[in-house]
């Protein structure tokens, strides 16, 4: 309580909170992480980065808010939100931003399934109170409250925390009994000042004035009750006519005992300038710029002077609290505030310019400090307020920096883990590869990791552009070379592939990269020489029933119709369950005008291979072609769903649905068709 | 076309696929934790698991060593305690409360030793952890349908299904949950898939046969019922289905039978005594009649306990998840 008392009372607008950094904590997380990796703790390791992901995204979600980049602050906090930890803490701390963003009602869910879970754990009932009240729930905060204060807790600093939640639910009953529990159990001086001010900031302030009274009879130098009993005075609407004298006498008052406190001389200078007495202010604001030469003290400087018509002084202390503003990171109030009067002083020295200048900013800072609703200015209570925009700037970027390491790290973690390999790890890796791109498309090895596992996962057209970056930055890479051309392979840019399997060092002796070459040249009008590629190899030792199939297509591409049927023929006399020899006779009859064989031969490949799209799509047009919508519809569906992304088995689809007397179907599935058409 | 070479091209690219590593990581020189661990290996390896735990609870203490506290609790659950193990694993998640491989461990060791709500806790924290390991979403489902809550239950195990469709186990498992929920059609498609995929699960023969006697296809259940018997004679959904279909029958010494061997095998079934107060009534035994409508009475108010009490912890109610 001790703690509380002297913790709490001098720090409320007195003193700048110690400058966090953040930044620090995540990156010795980051350092531990590295340390359990290297004892092959991959368990741990892998706990410890992603608190780096929860931990550093949720201190970004304050610093992009506090920045005004609302979008920003909430993108950071649906990251944040991912990667939670499963921890009373955590969780609380997931709730706060929620709160900060003013999301009460996603802060209610989270703070009350962890109340269902951890019944007696008051600092979660506390919070689940604040955000129902803030989402409009306010019995049900009271009901939160109620429950955690029975019975009414032993440790006089829950008792107080309470008493100040119930305080801001209006209910003044049940905050005053536990207040007096507190007094029972630390009959200080300081701790009735403690109470008073609370019930100052609450707007009771008669119960305030009644509780400092109580404290300086006490002792009658207790620090602050004369401070406060000076600012619930000026608060308060009823403080009568004789109000600024009255707050002025309890601030002087507050001097005799410590003539140097920075915040009573302030107050003290403010109230001598609104009582008209800025010769007695001015000394008395320098006083306070003595002991802490912060902007709002400057600011009184400067208003005092401009007040005794010393403009060209005025002028030069505002600018200094200008430069303070800046390096304390002030807020639009004040800012607002300090570019108004130096405005004003220096008009009157007649900087007309200038002055036009500053009047202009402090008519922008005073839009912005008047936003309603703006989670910007939400909690200017958070230590990162404290820092300036360029240190917040540089925190940022060193949070990015431990945030794209820690997802790299996740992603390898995923892949070369206990399970890795499987295509729902490289599906994970990719995910945490893509999120650390989105941080740091540069981060070392990003863009080979993330093709690479977006291959892996079987995205071979999301792989393409990460591999293509990759091999940019390494030619010489003939494995990432190989994958970027199998990439272009599985997306039918036939004529990509070509020249990265023309140069695979391993062609020559690969049979795989050779089948592939010559699909590849087959596939991009380049069947002649695929013809002279495949003959070659099927004469020597690799014959194989694929290479004919290949070699068949090769030759009913230049029209060499019935060397292409003896090929695919031999390829199904050395394996009658080949793959696509069916569908290349297919080809040859379509081209030769015979649409019933053509007919059978797709059939025949489809009962081999259900799955086999083109066969579908094929079967489909030729069936339509025929007239019979029906089947062709069911076919070019099952190619559908399939190959959801074919823009030519959508557009048949949609002439099987017009064909149908299915309008509405057909027009979706012709823009469809458009839109996959014009993607890249 | 799309994907035939891929196979074997992948063969020669798994080095590649597998060749990131970590960030700025240096080849470190093996750290004393990973070589007592090693040790500890070689230990295991010669069957000396007593000297093995010994040091996986040192290497655990000094070096905060979550891998070690993984093996520990394997070892202790390997020899039957699993209080043991729940602790060492305890210990675990208080170091790395949000490591996958130590929430699996601990939602596998929790459902070994019944502890069926903290189980759904852990797997609830994995399936956010990981939403597309399937795994996890079964299991969960199949925590929730045996602490009794087969609506929580089905909507995890639908989750389940649709990242990997072909499961039989999660397809049984979802169409168990779906007949107790009284979803009979739906349950039946998937429970025909499971039977397809494995036709040796009993659990999806009896759920089938209990879905298909809810839809009144009573000669299909009682095909599919008296195949899961003849698997597993005890079955208690399949004599509860066999039961139900007798007393349809008139045949009610023979549906007595069935029946008592269903309350037997799972006595927490309110269906089964419900049935049996029924069937004692037509044999004229009032007597036993009235004991099985009371146990039915007091079967069912536990069961809406239990579904409390789950709900109560998951927040689950049947407009979705309470998140």
């Amino acid at each position: 309580m001790a703690g509380l008392l002297l913790g709490v009372l001098p720090a409320r607008g007195l003193a700048a909170p110690e400058a966090p950094d953040p930044a620090a904590a995540l990156e010795q997380v980051i350092a531990a992480a590295e340390g359990r990796l290297h004892e092959g703790d991959l368990p741990a390791a892998e706990g410890l980065y992603r608190r780096v992901l929860f931990e550093g995204w949720r201190t970004l979600t304050t610093l992009e808010r506090l920045d005004g980049r609302l979008a920003e602050a909430k993108e950071a906090l649906g990251n944040a939100s991912v990667f939670s930890i499963d921890t009373p803490p955590a969780l609380r701390s997931l709730a706060a931003a929620h709160l900060e963003m003013g999301e009460a009602g996603r802060a209610a869910e989270v703070l009350e399934e962890l109340a269902r879970k951890e019944p007696r754990d008051l600092e979660t009932r506390r919070q689940l109170a604040k955000a129902l009240s803030a989402d409009g729930r306010v019995e049900a905060a009271v009901r939160q409250l109620d429950e955690a204060s029975a019975p009414p807790p032993d440790d006089p600093e829950q008792a107080y925390l309470l008493g100040t939640d119930y305080l801001w639910l209006g209910k003044h009953e049940a905050a005053e009994r536990l207040f007096a529990r507190v007094i029972e159990a630390r009959p200080l001086p300081q701790t009735r000042v403690l109470v008073g001010r609370t019930w100052r900031d609450a707007g009771a302030y008669g119960r305030a004035r009644a509780e400092l009274g109580a404290a300086l009879r006490e002792d009658p130098a207790v620090r602050r009750a004369h401070y406060y009993l000076g600012m619930t005075i000026l608060a308060d609407p009823d403080a009568g006519p004789r109000r600024l004298e009255s707050a002025i006498a309890e601030f002087r008052a507050e001097l005799e005992l410590a003539p140097e406190d920075a915040l009573a001389n302030d107050q003290l200078g403010r109230c001598l300038l609104d009582a008209g007495r800025p010769a007695e202010a001015l000394p008395v604001f320098e006083a306070a710029v003595r002991a802490e030469p912060r902007a709002r003290h400057l600011y009184g400087v400067g208003r005092a002077q401009l007040a005794l018509d010393r403009p060209a002084e005025a002028v030069a202390s505002l600018r200094r609290a200008l430069e303070r503003a800046g390096e304390q990171s002030a807020s639009p109030d004040l800012l607002q505030k300090v570019h108004y009067q130096l405005g004003l002083a220096l008009r009157k020295t007649g900087a007309n310019e200038e002055a036009t200048t500053h009047l202009a900013e402090a008519r922008r800072h005073a839009a912005s400090s008047a936003s309603p609703g703006d989670p910007s200015r939400a909690d200017d209570t958070s230590p990162l307020a404290a820092l300036s925009r360029g240190q917040r700037d540089e925190l940022g970027r060193r949070l990015r920096a431990s945030l794209a390491r820690a997802c790299f790290n996740l992603g390898v973690l995923q892949a070369q883990g206990k399970d890795g390999g499987t295509v729902e790890r490289f599906t994970r890796a990719a995910a945490f590869f893509e999120r650390a791109a989105g941080i740091d498309p540069e981060f070392p090895q990003l863009q080979a990791s993330l093709g690479v596992a977006l291959f892996n996962a079987g995205r071979f057209a999301d792989a393409v552009p990460p591999l293509g970056r990759a091999v940019a930055a390494s030619p010489g890479d003939a494995g990432l070379r190989r994958m970027l051309a199998l990439s272009w392979l599985n997306t039918e840019e036939w004529s990509k592939a070509v020249p990265l399997l023309e140069a695979d060092p391993d062609r020559a002796t690969n049979p795989s990269l050779q089948l592939a070459h010559g699909l590849a040249l087959v596939r991009s009008g380049r069947a002649a020489e695929a013809e002279r590629l495949l003959a070659g190899l099927l004469a020597g030792p690799g014959e194989s029933a694929a290479l004919h199939v290949l070699l068949g297509e090769a030759y009913a591409r230049q029209g060499e119709h019935a060397a292409a049927v003896a090929s695919v023929e031999r390829a199904l006399r050395l394996d009658p369950a080949v793959a696509e020899a069916h569908a290349t006779l297919a080809l040859v009859y379509e081209e030769q005008g015979r649409l019933g064989e053509a007919e059978q031969a797709l059939r025949a490949e489809l009962r081999a291979r259900p799955a086999h799209v083109p066969s579908l799509r094929r079967l489909g047009t030729l069936l339509l072609a025929r007239g019979e919508a029906a089947e062709a519809a069911e076919r070019l569906e099952a190619a559908a769903r399939l190959a959801p992304d074919d823009h030519r088995v959508r557009e048949q689809l949609g002439r099987a649905y017009q064909q149908l007397g299915r309008p509405e179907q057909a027009r979706q599935e012709f823009e469809a068709s458009r839109r996959l058409e014009v993607q890249p | 076309m799309r994907g035939r070479l891929l196979g074997p091209l992948l063969a020669g690219l798994g080095s590649l696929a597998l060749g990131a590593r970590l960030g700025a990581q240096a080849a470190p020189p093996p750290s004393s934790a990973a070589a007592e661990l090693e040790a500890v290996a070689a230990l295991v390896e010669k069957g000396q698991l007593e000297p093995a735990e010994r040091r996986l609870r040192s290497v655990a203490e000094r070096f905060r060593s979550v891998r070690a506290l993984l093996q520990l609790s394997r070892l202790q659950s390997d020899r039957g305690d699993h209080p043991g193990a729940l602790a060492s694993l305890d210990e675990a998640r208080a170091i790395a409360p949000n490591s996958e491989d130590v929430l699996a461990a601990h939602a596998e060791a929790q459902l070994a030793t019944g502890s069926l709500l903290p189980a759904i806790s852990t797997l609830e924290a994995l399936t956010r952890l990981a939403p597309t390991g399937a795994r996890y979403h079964h299991l969960r489902g199949v925590a929730l349908l045996r602490a009794g809550d087969p609506a929580a239950a089905a909507e995890s195990l639908l989750e389940a299904q649709r990242l990997e469709p072909d499961q039989p186990e999660t397809l049984a498992a979802l169409g168990t949950a779906l007949v107790r929920g009284e979803r009979y059609a739906e349950a039946r498609t998937h429970l025909l898939r499971a039977a397809s995929l494995s036709p040796d699960s009993v659990e999806a023969l009896a759920s089938l046969a209990e879905a298909e006697q809810g839809l009144g296809e009573g000669e299909a259940a009682l095909d599919h019922a008296r195949r899961a018997l003849a698997r597993e004679d005890g079955h208690p959904t399949a004599n509860l289905v066999v039961g139900m279909l007798l007393i349809e029958q008139e045949r009610y010494p023979e549906a007595r039978d069935a029946l008592e061997k269903a309350a037997a095998g799972d006595p927490a079934s309110a269906k089964a005594e419900y049935q049996l107060s029924l069937v004692y009534a037509r044999l004229q035994d009032e007597a036993r009649s009235r004991r099985h409508r009371e146990r039915y009475q007091a079967a069912l108010e536990q069961a809406e306990q239990r579904v409390k009490e789950v709900r109560d912890w998951t927040g689950f109610s049947t407009g979705g998840m309470q998140r």
